[in-house]
């Protein structure tokens, strides 16, 4: 039986015993390869037996193929930086609005109380229902995309970084006032450190929604992008483009939560040091 | 710098109710002079240090330290608190030199203090650690280290060794009293109760109070036992929440008054063309006529359709694989680097896919919201069975529980919170992802009704859809969170307590 048994339970719990990282890693790769097989099988067995058009499901050299094709082609590049723009600019705006908002929301209650209701209506609205709103004020261009982006970002962002404010302990607070802190140096020495784990935590997410946002806002009017990329290729029947793209994507999502994720280890040291 | 207390009281207010925690209180400490507060717990002295050291207001009286009112907290007293305290972003290092970084203290002076202070607490190897590395007593140390290096002419001890071991606090009673000896601070000293086999330790604070300075000596004041309220946060918590409730309703009303202001002004003025900023009235029209027509219903039964359909075969897949994952551990190793590699694709970047494999129909939404909500689902189950806390299964595996009770009745009511937060989660993303889908190739559906506005340019339709999908999803996820509430009350009676 596969289960974890009664005596490892005892001594480990559910997540069984600690294992070697060279033993992580072999279980990474041996358990990628058998996904990759199988869909190579699968790809090959389509292209081989054709039970239906072999479009449908292309085998993952097909789709690395299309990829290279298109960059030999020098189109592949265009596409990458259309999109990496739109998310840079569009999520920095949203960072740096969030930010601002939401720490001063945090500390005064009177901007708090006016920000908040708004963000309140607008929030349990999906961001997505908003976009043809945003098409129709600024137009099928660059602005309503990077715009759009920023709106959906701000949300978590804003959300995250009053409640890191929010829940500081009182006590580090008095903490330092006792120490001779005045109020400047309780928001950047106490509450701006304090706050920094829930304010990484939102960049995360913003990241993540930028991706996930961006992809439609390129179905619905680009000329360029990687979701553009996607549409053409639904457009044309060139899955192994579709597939293709979605997986630089996926590429660059990761790539950018990888940021994220080193400038916590870096700024976050003292929540696991060494 | 004395310390000078004259008729101090305080109330607290909670639940509607006054309950005094310290009356008319009388108090002298002389310079250089160590005094105790002794009594049980909840008798107000916290309350007193608390008021000393400016954290808290006085109902009445006066506090006046070295002859000057107290007005507020400050760098003449020093404050040693029972949780340490520390600044958990700064190193040892860091947080000793904190009160000499705000005076703008140069740096050689700043290490000399800190080489000083460590040395004095025995703590000069370990300058560089954070505080989550050091145990209870070297934290404590760090603090009294971090108030003395800011070099106060009081020092204010709550409690600082009151969630301590017997045995350290010992060595640290010891280790003031050494400090005291060479620092002859001002020092106004709380500590519990003194009983049973406390009373090693009590003699041991006279003893200490008696090298240190003129020795404990029984506060003139009539303190009264009552419970301390000395939490900001839970002060009349009850009226504050109907001020917040208040204030919220007000706002949101004033954005709604905003936002009509700026519509009908947009209309008389011409400012802009009036159908690009659909005033309140036009929003309420479009609803009126589809829900009068039956279309806006149509629209919401079909999304909604989809999104049941769809988010609960998701929901059954993850609940089961999850649970599979978790307690297996060949089968998650399996699955976790696969998952890794399909979860950071945008998966709206999967539906024209969807479009191509299952058509333009019903199939190609359905699946593409299961394939959507399946993974975080999937990882947030998992994630809420492997916390399940090992003790747990020990202590219900000593009471006689075999394999397949500690699953049933462990693993699985242990992990149902989270598993419930999963679901939530994965509503919420279904409702995200149902307007992308039915932007594209729908012929109904909320989503198509909001592409339909923007086909047509009635953006009044598009707020109006907008504002419905807002509605569900509040309703929705209310309805979840009130369920949540009834099943888990053990939770919130065990965070409450």
């Amino acid at each position: 039986m596969w289960l974890s048994s009664m005596p490892e339970m005892m001594e480990y719990g559910l997540h069984g015993a600690s294992r070697s990282r060279r033993d992580a890693l072999r279980w990474r790769l041996a358990s990628l390869a058998i996904f990759l097989a199988l869909w190579s099988v699968a790809g090959g067995l389509v292209e081989a037996r054709r039970p239906f058009n072999p479009l449908f499901l292309p085998a993952p050299w097909v789709v690395i193929g299309a990829l290279l094709e298109l960059a030999r082609k020098g189109q592949l590049w265009v596409h990458v930086a259309a999109t990496l723009e739109r998310v840079a600019v569009g999520f920095s705006a949203g960072a740096v609005l969030a930010l601002a908002l939401g720490l001063l929301a945090g500390q005064a209650r009177a901007v708090r109380n006016v920000v908040e209701p708004v963000v309140e209506l607008l929030r349990p609205i999906p961001p997505l229902a908003m976009l043809p709103l945003f098409i129709v004020w600024i137009g099928i261009g660059e602005g309503s995309k990077v715009g759009f982006i920023t709106y959906a970002t701000f949300f978590p962002m804003f959300v995250t970084t009053v409640h890191g404010v929010a829940q500081i302990d009182a006590r580090l607070l008095r903490a330092a006032q006792s120490l001779g802190a005045r109020p400047r140096h309780l928001f950047f020495r106490v509450i701006l450190p304090a706050a920094l784990p829930d304010v990484l935590t939102g960049l995360r997410l913003g990241v993540a929604l930028s991706f996930f946002v961006i992809v439609i806002s390129e179905f619905v009017g680009a000329e360029n992008g990687l979701g553009y990329l996607i549409n053409d290729g639904r457009n044309f029947f060139l899955v192994p483009q579709m597939l293709g793209a979605a997986l630089l994507l996926g590429l660059l999502g990761y790539a950018g939560n990888g940021l994220v994720r080193v400038l916590e280890r870096r700024v976050l040291r003292w929540q696991h040091p060494r | 710098m004395n310390i000078h207390v004259r008729g101090l009281s305080r109330t607290f207010v909670a639940q509607g109710r006054e309950t005094p925690a310290l009356l008319d209180v009388d108090l002298e400490v002389a310079e250089h002079e160590f005094v105790c507060l002794l009594g049980p717990s909840g008798c107000g002295k916290s309350t007193l240090l608390n008021i000393v050291a400016g954290f808290l207001r006085p109902s009445a009286g006066e506090v006046r330290v070295g002859g000057r009112p107290v007005t507020g907290p400050g760098a003449d007293r020093g404050v040693v608190f029972q949780e340490y305290v520390l600044f958990p972003w700064l190193t040892v290092d860091g947080n000793v030199q904190f009160g000499l970084t705000l005076k703008g203290a140069p740096a050689a002076e700043r290490r000399a203090v800190v080489a000083r202070y460590l040395e004095l607490v025995g703590l000069a190897a370990h300058a560089e650690k954070y505080p989550v590395q050091l145990s209870g007593g070297m934290k404590q140390r760090v603090a009294i280290a971090r108030a003395l290096a800011n070099n106060p002419e009081i020092i204010l001890m709550d409690e600082p060794f009151g969630a301590l071991d017997a045995q350290t606090r010992e060595v640290l009673q010891d280790e003031l009293g050494r400090i005291q000896r060479v620092e002859h601070k001002t020092v106004l000293f709380v500590t519990h109760s003194i009983r049973g086999d406390d009373h090693r330790a009590g003699a041991d604070q006279a003893g200490l109070s008696d090298q240190a300075a003129r020795g404990a000596r029984p506060l003139r004041a009539r303190v009264h036992p009552l419970r301390e309220r000395d939490h900001p946060r839970g002060e009349g918590r009850g009226r504050q929440g109907a001020r917040v409730r208040r204030t919220r309703i007000l706002a949101l009303l004033g954005v709604l008054a905003v936002w009509a202001a700026v519509s009908y002004g947009n209309r008389a003025l011409g400012v802009m063309m009036p159908a690009l900023l659909p005033t309140p009235g036009d929003v309420g029209t479009v609803f009126a006529e589809t829900a009068r027509d039956g279309t806006l219903w149509r629209h919401v039964v079909t999304s909604l359709g989809r999104v049941a359909v769809g988010f609960g075969a998701a929901a059954v897949a993850a609940l089961a694989l999850g649970l599979l994952a978790a307690m297996c551990v060949p089968v998650r190793l399996m699955l976790e680097p696969i998952i890794e590699f399909v979860r950071p694709i945008p998966p709206l970047a999967f539906l024209p896919m969807f479009l191509v494999w299952f058509g333009l129909g019903e199939a190609s939404k359905v699946a593409f919201i299961g394939y959507t909500t399946f993974f975080p689902m999937f990882v947030a189950v998992a994630a809420a069975v492997l916390r399940v806390d090992v003790t747990l299964l020990r202590a219900a595996a000593s009471l006689g529980a075999g394999h397949l009770d500690l699953i049933r009745r462990v693993i699985v009511p242990a992990a149902l919170p989270g598993i419930i937060v999963a679901l939530r989660l994965g509503f919420a993303l279904a409702l995200f992802v149902i307007v992308g889908a039915e932007f594209m190739g729908a012929d109904a559906g909320l989503g198509h009704l909001i592409m339909e506005g923007r086909t047509f340019f009635l953006p009044a339709q598009i707020v109006m859809g907008a504002l419905v999908l807002g509605l569900l999803g509040s309703v929705v996820n209310a309805l979840l969170l009130a369920a949540e509430r009834r099943l888990f009350r053990w939770r919130e009676a065990g965070a409450t307590s």
